[in-house]
């Protein structure tokens, strides 16, 4: 194939690659993920005493595991986004193969830790959360086969992607983890109205989604309490929402001070679900403003460079990690600030917890890796061309 | 690869416009989050904080703990201990039945207790927490916190609840608490009180005793709750908190293991001693058996176990060491004999004739010894106890002047002790006769008083009260509580305003009494030099002896049934030659007093004196091997149960 180059085509071949990754890496999102890991150290050392006590441990080894994990992490993620989006996407097919057959072996081998739902492996020192790591690795793949079937005589992709969806939605309901189940079905979604899904669907979908939900608070009793639990204008104070209600209360503009927070000494999840309220008891609304800061520049700048992007396997699979990314940050705050009903979720990068941050690093690996800068345009299309 | 003509241009804005719509859907939802973060930090807090102002602001009341009662050794008689019980909540349980029933597989509680349970549930209001079962062990009480998921509603929570570790032993002296009762409130000793604690649902406030007497010394300041509540009255949450002021601490003068002593000595006899310091008036130990455990009413009693206790023909419940009221028999001879001695009617050495009666027109009043006693002074009179000899003098002395005296000596005379029910007794004059029976006082009504029969009653207490002051000279007071600053006390009460060499005559006696070969009470002397004890029998009778019995004979005590035998007494101090301690015995239908009193009052002192178990030498040698039975089998509490403070386990 002749090679046709206009101006100075930025594509070097032999160029290192680390000052190639520095170069084309998006600074702004990866400085946001560093700011996001610090506040979530930050939070730990809040946190971790009042939970080590009640495990009769040292007060900050929660705070030692959250560095060891949060390390972990970031390597994962800056490994990961160097790589090409041809690795990412095999590394995605990889990870999603790993982890489906991990969460069908979970109804045999798992543990549910006491909580009633079998949602981990217990390694000993650690416990892995499949649907964690699942997740970024089904985007990745979904992505794949919507973009396959934008090529002529491609597959069904769409509809593959949706059974597979489907498939995932269902070993998660029998866990039973619908907010998980959720959060893959909007991520799915998401991709699909960006491949460019017919409106009228997508109605149908919203409809769907309020019969289920309808469904769902005639049969289960739980449902129905937590939904109940969110409509009344009084929360019972004893509940988890009602301490957080408090502490985000108590916090005002500038938090009640460094250490001197209440609520999590009451709160089971204080270190998980809950994180919120211990910053905004704490620190107060600055500290909550600027978590919501750094959370929606990397969605939003993500995004925003994502729709430039030419290839539909990056664009939709980059859009499909943006947003899941910044939906569970979203529900989780939306949760403890009663915008949303009471849905365990972890917030992503400042919640403790080994599984949830190394697959937050994986999935802004990726996400990363896709929102990297590329000849776009003409050019864009050329060497998209050249490079298949 | 020819790619689709979609993917062009046209697909390419639809692609653009999409992300645009995902990324402002995203930046608009961050913005209504930060809004509302805004809202509820900035301006709810502000709110908040304005709630004072409003009415949704209650008061409530957060009880004291109450005060604590020691012995004189700082051993615990009254504690509190935590105290885990479960409520329930009607509206967070759901389904009440379904929720007990869960809660039943941890605590089992009786089927009747379930119903009544389930009847308070249903009748009170949904948010009012109903206290489902008190007194659980801590390892209910962690099962239920640990399963609270699956009890909804359900709220273990810790209080307060008073315990009496020395249970029987200080039952009637200590008392017990109770919840408060309309009663209480009304008519009974709390009507003038208006503490708003008071007005909490079963309150404890104390019943009897000390407990009773010192409720308020003992129940300490409320402290208070700020609550936010709604409109219906729930509780939405706690402001702050200001802590009450606990109730302060009282310090007796009994000595628990004294005390324990003298209940287990007294048995099952319906019975009643006092220990007293004859200097100090500290009373050491004031026991009435049988007794029961305070500890049951706390709980609340079982209509059974009360029944038990009201039907008891020993009357448990009764404190006779202070509320009995007996003739006091021979041991009111003394105060017979002071009065004579001091209105100068008869001299120490004057000698009277008995020949076993006294002809008092055509009534003869009986000596206890039908064929007489013969010639005979005061201290053999008393040694013996010669009824005649009193008689005589009482009729040279008048009533008028033998009553003044018994007062002088603490009889007839209510003592102020903080415990249930004293009663003052009696010493009759003619006014009061006149009064209160209609009738003129006859020289016959003179006579028996002489020797504490007749109209004469007295409590054991008021007995000890006399001993102590004739051992002493002084006028001593009993004391209950002890001041906690002060160890020693009150500068040495008053000399008593008689003549100390009538008194030093009448101490003779007394010693005889126990101490010479004729004595009464020879039987209960003791041999250790320094410890020798003085005292008086007293055999005091229930029922008149008719002409036509005496005839027959009369009938022996002991074929009589129980409740129509004589009370046996007994008054001693000891040591004889320096007096300490006094003690009043007296064993209800006992029979003698030589025989069933005074070795009870000889075990106590001796106990008393020791500190613990006297050592056989000090009783009689023919005695030792029955003492010594006696002493193993006597069920003494352990001596760890004595250790100061909180020691126990």
């Amino acid at each position: 194939m002749t090679e046709m180059v206009f101006g100075a085509a930025p594509v070097r071949d032999g160029e290192p690659i680390l000052p190639r990754w520095w170069r084309t890496i998006d600074r702004w999102s990866l400085a946001c993920v560093f700011l996001l890991f610090g506040v979530g150290m930050l939070l730990g050392l809040a946190a971790s005493p009042p939970l080590a006590a009640r495990n009769e441990l040292n007060p900050f080894y929660y705070v030692q595991r959250q560095a060891f994990f949060g390390g972990l992490a970031l390597t994962t993620m800056l490994l990961v986004s160097m790589m090409s989006p041809q690795v990412v996407r095999r590394l995605g097919v990889l990870g999603c193969v790993g982890a489906l057959a991990a969460l069908a072996l979970l109804p045999f081998f798992g543990t549910d830790f006491g909580k009633g739902a079998v949602r981990w492996f217990s390694l000993g020192f650690a416990s892995v959360q499949p649907s964690e790591f699942l997740k970024p690795g089904l985007i990745v793949v979904s992505g794949w086969l919507m973009a396959a079937s934008q090529e002529i005589n491609g597959p069904p992709g769409k509809s593959l992607s949706l059974g597979l969806v489907l498939v995932v939605v269902g070993l998660l309901a029998i866990q039973p983890d619908f907010g998980q189940a959720c959060l893959v079905l909007f991520g799915w979604g998401v991709m699909y109205f960006v491949a460019g899904a017919p409106f009228t669907l997508l109605i149908g979908m919203a409809a769907m989604v309020v019969v289920g939900g309808t469904m769902a608070y005639k049969t289960s009793e739980h449902f129905a309490r937590r939904i109940d639990g969110f409509l009344s204008p009084e929360i019972d104070p004893r509940t988890q929402l009602g301490y957080a209600t408090d502490a985000i209360r108590e916090g005002g503009f500038f938090g009640v001070g460094v250490g001197e927070g209440h609520v999590k000494w009451s709160l089971p999840d204080a270190h998980t679900d809950f994180i919120i309220a211990v910053a905004a008891e704490e620190y107060g609304l600055i500290l909550v403003l600027f978590i919501i800061l750094l959370y929606m520049t990397i969605t939003v700048r993500s995004l925003m460079r994502l729709i430039r992007e030419r290839d539909p396997f990056i664009r939709l699979a980059g859009t499909g990690l943006a947003c899941s990314f910044g939906v569970q940050a979203i529900i989780n705050m939306g949760v403890a600030v009663r915008l949303l009903p009471a849905k365990g979720m972890t917030l992503p990068f400042v919640s403790y917890g080994g599984s949830s941050l190394i697959a937050g690093g994986i999935t802004l690996g990726m996400l990363l890796a896709f929102s990297r800068t590329r000849p776009q345009g003409e050019i864009g299309d050329i060497l998209l061309k050249r490079r298949r | 690869m020819k790619r689709t003509p979609k993917d062009t241009e046209a697909s390419a804005r639809v692609v653009s416009r999409r992300g645009l719509i995902l990324g402002g859907g995203m930046a608009a939802f961050s913005a209504v989050l930060t809004a509302r973060m805004r809202y509820m930090q900035v301006e709810q807090a502000d709110q908040f904080r304005l709630l004072a102002d409003e009415n949704r602001i209650n008061i409530r009341l957060v009880p004291p703990s109450r005060g604590l009662i020691f012995d004189r050794a700082g051993v615990i008689l009254a504690d509190n201990e935590q105290n885990y019980r479960v409520v329930l909540v009607r509206e967070d349980a759901g389904n009440v039945e379904d929720v007990l029933a869960r809660l039943q597989k941890i605590i089992k509680l009786p089927e009747e207790e379930l119903e009544k349970v389930k009847e308070e549930i249903d009748r009170r209001s949904p948010f009012v927490p109903v206290t489902v079962a008190d007194r659980l062990s801590w390892k209910a009480f962690s099962e239920i916190a640990v399963n609270a998921p699956a009890l909804p509603g359900v709220t273990p929570e810790v209080g307060q609840s008073r315990i009496y570790p020395l249970d029987e032993d200080f039952a009637h002296i200590v008392g017990y608490v109770g919840p408060v009762s309309d009663y209480d409130l009304t008519e009974g000793y709390l009507a003038d009180d208006d503490d708003p604690l008071l007005q909490i649902p079963k309150f404890q406030v104390g019943k009897t005793g000390v407990e009773a007497k010192r409720e308020h010394d003992l129940r300490g300041q409320a402290g208070t709750r700020r609550i936010e509540v709604n409109a219906q009255g729930r509780v939405m949450r706690e402001l702050d908190r200001v802590e009450g002021r606990s109730g302060q601490d009282i310090r007796l003068t009994v000595d628990s293991a004294l005390q324990n002593y003298l209940q287990v000595r007294l048995g099952d006899e319906s019975a009643s001693a006092v220990v007293m310091n004859v200097e100090t008036g500290d009373l050491l130990a004031i026991g009435s058996a049988p007794s029961f455990d305070p500890n049951k009413f706390v709980r609340g009693i079982s209509v059974a176990d009360y029944r038990a206790l009201l039907e008891d023909d020993h009357r448990p419940l009764a404190n006779k060491s202070v509320q009995g009221a007996y003739p006091p028999g021979s041991t009111f001879k003394m105060v017979t004999a002071l009065a004579a001695l001091e209105d100068g009617v008869i001299e120490p050495d004057e000698e009277v004739y008995c020949p076993g009666y006294k002809e008092l027109g055509r009534r003869r009043f009986h000596c206890w010894k039908r064929w007489g006693h013969g010639d005979l002074a005061l201290v053999n009179a008393l040694e013996q106890s010669c009824d005649v000899y009193f008689y005589d003098i009482a009729e040279r002395v008048g009533i008028e002047k033998i009553t003044a005296m018994a007062r002088k000596l603490g009889l007839g005379i209510r003592h102020d002790l903080p415990v249930s029910a004293v009663v003052g007794g009696l010493t009759p004059t003619k006014a009061w006769k006149r009064e209160n029976r209609d009738a003129d006082w006859l020289i016959g009504d003179t006579l028996n008083a002489g020797i504490g029969q007749g109209f004469v009653l007295t409590s054991p207490l008021q007995l000890a009260v006399m001993t102590a002051r004739i051992a002493s000279g002084r006028q001593v007071e009993p004391r209950l509580v002890r001041s906690i600053e002060a160890q020693d006390e009150a500068p040495a009460p008053p000399p008593l305003d008689i003549n100390p060499a009538h008194l030093q005559f009448i101490r003779e006696g007394m010693y005889s009494v126990v101490n010479s070969g004729s004595g009464t009470a020879r039987g209960s002397r003791v041999v250790a030099e320094g410890l020798r004890m003085a005292g008086k029998t007293g055999t005091s009778q229930v029922r008149n002896i008719t002409a036509a019995e005496r005839a027959r004979g009369v009938t022996r005590n002991e074929d009589l049934p129980w409740e129509r035998r004589d009370h046996a007494l007994f008054v001693s101090y000891a040591p004889a030659d320096a007096p300490k301690l006094a003690c009043s015995v007296v064993v209800e239908h006992g029979g003698g007093g030589s025989l069933a009193a005074a070795p009870i009052a000889r075990d106590i002192l001796l106990q008393a004196l020791y500190g613990g178990t006297p050592p056989l030498e000090a009783y009689p040698t023919s005695q030792r091997g029955t003492i010594r039975t006696r002493q193993k089998d006597l069920p003494l509490r352990d001596p760890s149960s004595f250790t100061e403070g909180r020691s126990r386990a």
